[in-house]
């Protein structure tokens, strides 16, 4: 359908709020606006319960990372959501049509700077705040920001099992993943046959243990207990049963297991737990 | 009269048929047979254990010499496919020292990952091969490994056992009266906790296609199976 001019609002001569908002226009507006604010409490409610409801313990900085993250773009993501939602709903139900004829067209708006200038405006803040958010939450991740010696460990996916070694602690070796508190730890990946995916759902960590590459991801677990460790890539016949435990001791303890596998505790391990 | 003779023969022909399906996958065992420890007796010498039972198991280079899989006198399927035996689905007593003997009947090469070249798990960290006991062996001497996993996120006791298996030299002959030779027998001991079902497989690579994983290693009941703790 075309025009064969544009309507282009005239700012001058806009009737005063009061009176707009009494026009069958401005009712429709104010309950659009009504619907949508409903729906921004609504979904802020959901995002904030949602993650606490569903996400794993917070067993490291990462997790604790990740999970403000989640809730910062959950926040940020409720009035846009909302508003969508809310102009979708009112556009299908009072400007559906059931007729058999389609009615004509209504008049393009255009030239509105006021209407084009704030949503080029918040859209790009809304996206600028989530990429910077996003870089800076991922560099942190990935990089060490304690002072402390990481304890490096060497992990090996295997059809089907998981195995651990501690490189500066005498080659200490085992099926079970154990960590100091507080102290952070670079996880050395790789696998030994297919692509396998190294999982610990309560320290936010996954990356993928490829043959023949080493990939590398550390984090600092910051609770004691024991969480899971699990594949979380589709391996072969017993990919369900790839996991194991993850168990977070502290730096006392951490050394008396190293000693009780043979080890030899590395100086840092040592300093750690003299300090502990 | 046609028309009805001909529609109570088709329907009599799908019968016969669909029976004749049924009864062939019926009669395929596909399911290993469950192979029950021997309880030998009562012990007390270790905390939380209250019997000893034995399980003897061996590993051969085919699968031809497992019985359950024979069929009307056939070898049943992959008989060239390397298996363990008798069966795969074994169970054992809750909290009880088992003693595991197996009989290995095939060859080594080098298994990738040197950790499970070492014994895990087992009473005392070791195993018995051909009498002498030992913590492992060379990675590039093991046949197979023998590896119950533990399942955590299933709630019951923890169960992580892994032996390695010393292959038969590749030019060994078959032994008087064997299609085999002389096996290495290995033995080692571990301990169950409370009732449960962990997985256990071959942490050797020994099987077809890409990396040795297809074939016997990614099919049920030939180098893998179940460990029923009850």
């Amino acid at each position: 359908m075309t025009h064969d001019t544009d309507v282009v609002p005239e700012e001058s001569a806009r009737p005063p709020l009061q009176e707009r908002l009494r026009s069958p226009g401005g009712k429709l507006a104010a309950r659009v606006g009504l619907v949508v604010l409903i729906l921004t409490v609504a979904l802020l409610a959901f995002g904030i319960w949602w993650p606490n409801a569903t996400l794993p313990t917070n067993a490291s900085d990462t997790q604790e990372a990740v999970r403000m993250t989640l809730l910062v773009f959950s926040i940020a993501a409720a009035p846009v959501m909302a508003l969508v939602w809310g102009i979708s709903y009112f556009s299908l139900r009072h400007w559906s049509h059931s007729g058999d004829a389609p009615p004509e067209d209504g008049p393009p708006i255009r030239g509105n700077n006021r209407v084009v200038g704030s949503w080029l405006i918040v859209s790009s803040v809304l996206t600028a705040f989530l990429l910077v958010w996003g870089l800076s939450e991922l560099t942190a991740t990935t990089t060490i920001s304690s002072s402390a010696t990481p304890e490096i460990i060497k992990v090996t996916g295997q059809q089907w099992l998981w195995s651990f070694s501690y490189p500066e602690d005498g080659g200490v070796s085992s099926p079970d993943l154990v960590l100091p508190l507080d102290r952070p730890v670079v996880f050395q990946v790789t696998s030994t046959d297919v692509i396998h995916s190294f999982w610990l759902p309560e320290m936010g960590i996954k990356i993928d243990a490829n043959p023949a590459v080493t990939t590398s991801v550390s984090t600092t677990p910051n609770l004691l207990g024991i969480f899971n460790v699990r594949c979380a890539e589709l391996c072969g016949l017993n990919h369900s049963y790839m996991e194991t435990t993850a168990t977070v001791m502290s730096a006392d303890d951490f050394k008396g297991w190293i000693q009780s596998h043979g080890g030899t505790p590395g100086q840092h391990v040592a300093e750690e737990a003299s300090n502990g | 009269m046609n028309s009805t003779v001909g529609a109570i023969s088709t329907v009599a022909l799908g019968a016969v048929t669909l029976g004749a399906v049924a009864l062939v996958l019926h009669s395929a065992p596909t399911t290993p047979p469950t192979l029950v420890a021997t309880v030998t007796g009562a012990t007390s010498t270790t905390p939380g254990v209250t019997k000893t039972a034995t399980l003897d198991l061996s590993t051969y280079p085919d699968s031809g010499a497992i019985t359950w899989r024979r069929t009307n006198g056939g070898v049943g399927p992959h008989p060239d496919w390397v298996s363990y035996g008798p069966s795969t689905v074994l169970q054992v007593p809750a909290h009880t020292l088992v003693t595991v003997t197996i009989k290995q009947y095939d060859t080594a090469e080098t298994i990738p990952n040197p950790f499970l070249a070492a014994v895990h798990g087992t009473v005392g960290g070791t195993e018995t091969i051909d009498g002498k006991v030992v913590p492992g062996i060379e990675p590039d001497q093991v046949g197979h490994t023998f590896t119950i996993h533990n399942y955590p996120s299933v709630k019951q006791d923890p169960l992580f056992v892994s032996v390695p298996l010393p292959g038969v030299p590749d030019d060994a002959e078959p032994a008087d009266g064997s299609d085999y030779p002389t096996p290495h027998v290995v033995t080692f001991q571990f301990v169950t906790g409370s009732a449960g079902t962990y997985a256990w497989n071959c942490e050797f690579p020994c099987g077809e296609n890409y990396a040795g994983f297809g074939g016997p290693m990614s099919s049920y009941g030939y180098m893998d199976g179940t460990l029923k703790v009850v």
